[in-house]
């Protein structure tokens, strides 16, 4: 099973590289595939880290235009998704990290905003996919109060799949630092999450 | 799930996140960029790739006839160049230009290294200035004065030369050069030196033993091409060149000249052909 899913990431890395040749030599509806493929992942990569929309669209766009002046001197020995988010988080870096930490967070959830609005309603049935919505819409805002560091290893893992030594290389870090950062964003997520679970659990 | 989280090795677990944790989050994860910024994208690599296209397409139209003329061998060329390849012959003629030109501006340096006061001399102590400008007379005050100043340090000079004539000579030289020229040509012509240098030459008389010098020895080279043009048997020639030494050196008639005998011989010979 392991080993199938290990086929088919080193199938997906071999399709985005082919897809990126093809666009260096001239097609441009390998680009729009490879696009397409990477677009929601990379906006949510700036979406998430940015509390200004503009600057996190304006980062993601740029982000894009690198790819695509860089396409003459893509070397197919370099997975696409990595070249990719090491353009995204070397912008990060430079346009955001500049700024103090403090305004790098976005609020997704206002503290006025009604808690009692991620509740399933008392006429439906309080099933699993319910609370799994309710959970999901409380881990969002968990994401948002975690540090900068934990959350661009949450989400380099979560939507672009990529592994422990893989972020590492990306943010210029030490392996043991990266494993160490989601450790500590898979706890304090969860903590986070039931915490406010609870909560809810309390108010009803 | 728990369960599977539980179950997995202490490394897996520090490398993934909970997977509950990953599906609240894919359950979440919807935003997506507008549909506007899509565009702007997708038309920004169409224009990207139309523009590399169109340029692939000049180069390659541009390399065609290159290409042509090279693709049989791979050798880099080095281009060498008129002044690269003659480096070493136009670098010597500039350095003999510069040389030439430097000995053109200045005709009067070479005369200046070769001249008497280049020859090393003996150390000789100088007597104390004062007491020999305060026994000129008021004209020289103004040679005086600066020469106190200039000079009270030993020098070096010939041992025949007057000290007096050392201490001044930095005001003197141009016109004693004159002077010494004139000496040359005119053997004993009257000197035309200026009224400061006149009244030190007057004061140091064992000054004139130099030009005198230098006029006999002009006059003896001067006797000498006449000895060879008669020797040559050439008696036309001598006997202008006779005329033209009696002129110049009308001092040869009188008899204390060391070279007057001499001189009559020779006349004497040229009148007797």
């Amino acid at each position: 099973m392991a080993q199938a899913l290990g086929q088919d990431k080193s199938t997906e890395a071999e399709i985005d590289q082919r897809l990126m040749l093809n666009y260096a030599s001239g097609d441009t509806s390998a680009f729009e595939t490879l696009y397409l493929k990477h677009k929601g992942g990379l906006y949510r990569y700036f979406v998430r880290q940015i509390g200004d929309m503009q600057l996190a669209e304006d980062l993601y766009q740029e982000t894009w235009g690198r790819v695509i002046k860089s396409a003459s001197s893509y070397q197919a020995n370099a997975k696409f998704t990595t070249w990719i988010y090491k353009i995204a988080h070397n912008l990060l870096i430079d346009h955001v990290r500049a700024v103090k930490p403090v305004d790098l967070f976005s609020e997704t959830f206002s503290e006025e905003q009604d808690a009692e609005a991620l509740l399933p309603s008392d006429e439906m049935s309080p099933d699993r996919a319910m609370e799994d919505s309710a959970k999901a819409s409380l881990l969002k805002r968990c994401i948002a109060l975690l540090p900068s560091v934990q959350k661009e290893a949450l989400l380099l893992n979560m939507e672009a799949g990529f592994t422990a030594s893989a972020i590492a290389d990306i943010v210029g870090v030490t392996l043991e630092a990266t494993k160490s950062r989601i450790r500590y964003a898979n706890q304090g997520l969860k903590a986070c999450v039931m915490n406010k679970w609870q909560e809810v659990q309390n108010e009803r | 799930m728990k369960d599977d989280q539980n179950n997995k090795p202490a490394t897996e677990r520090a490398e993934a996140f909970d997977s509950e944790l990953q599906i609240w989050y894919k359950l979440q994860a919807q935003e997506k960029p507008s549909r506007e910024l899509d565009d702007a994208i997708i038309k920004m690599a169409t224009e990207a790739s139309t523009v590399s296209k169109q340029a692939l397409t000049d180069k390659r139209l541009h390399q065609a006839p290159l290409a042509g003329d090279k693709s049989t061998d791979n050798v880099v060329r080095v281009e060498n160049s008129f002044w690269r390849h003659n480096r070493w012959a136009i670098s010597s003629a500039a350095s003999v230009m510069l040389v030439v030109t430097v000995i053109m501006l200045n005709p009067q340096s070479p005369e200046e290294i070769l001249s008497d006061d280049a020859m090393p001399m003996m150390m000789q102590m100088s007597q104390p200035l004062d007491e020999q400008l305060e026994s000129l007379p008021a004209d020289a005050v103004d040679v005086k004065s600066e020469s106190r100043q200039a000079h009270r340090a030993p020098s070096a000079m010939p041992a025949s030369e007057p000290q007096f004539a050392g201490a001044a000579a930095p005001k003197m030289k141009p016109t004693a050069k004159r002077h010494e020229d004139k000496a040359k040509l005119g053997a004993e012509a009257p000197s035309n030196l200026t009224l400061s240098s006149k009244s030190l030459s007057n004061h140091a008389s064992p000054n004139k033993s130099v030009p005198q010098r230098e006029a006999v020895v002009s006059a003896k080279q001067a006797l000498n091409h006449l000895q060879n043009v008669i020797d040559s048997k050439l008696w036309d020639e001598a006997e202008k060149l006779a005329s033209k030494i009696a002129k110049q050196y009308p001092n040869l008639e009188q008899s204390e000249h060391p070279q007057h005998q001499r001189w009559s011989d020779l006349q004497a010979e040229i009148t007797e052909h």
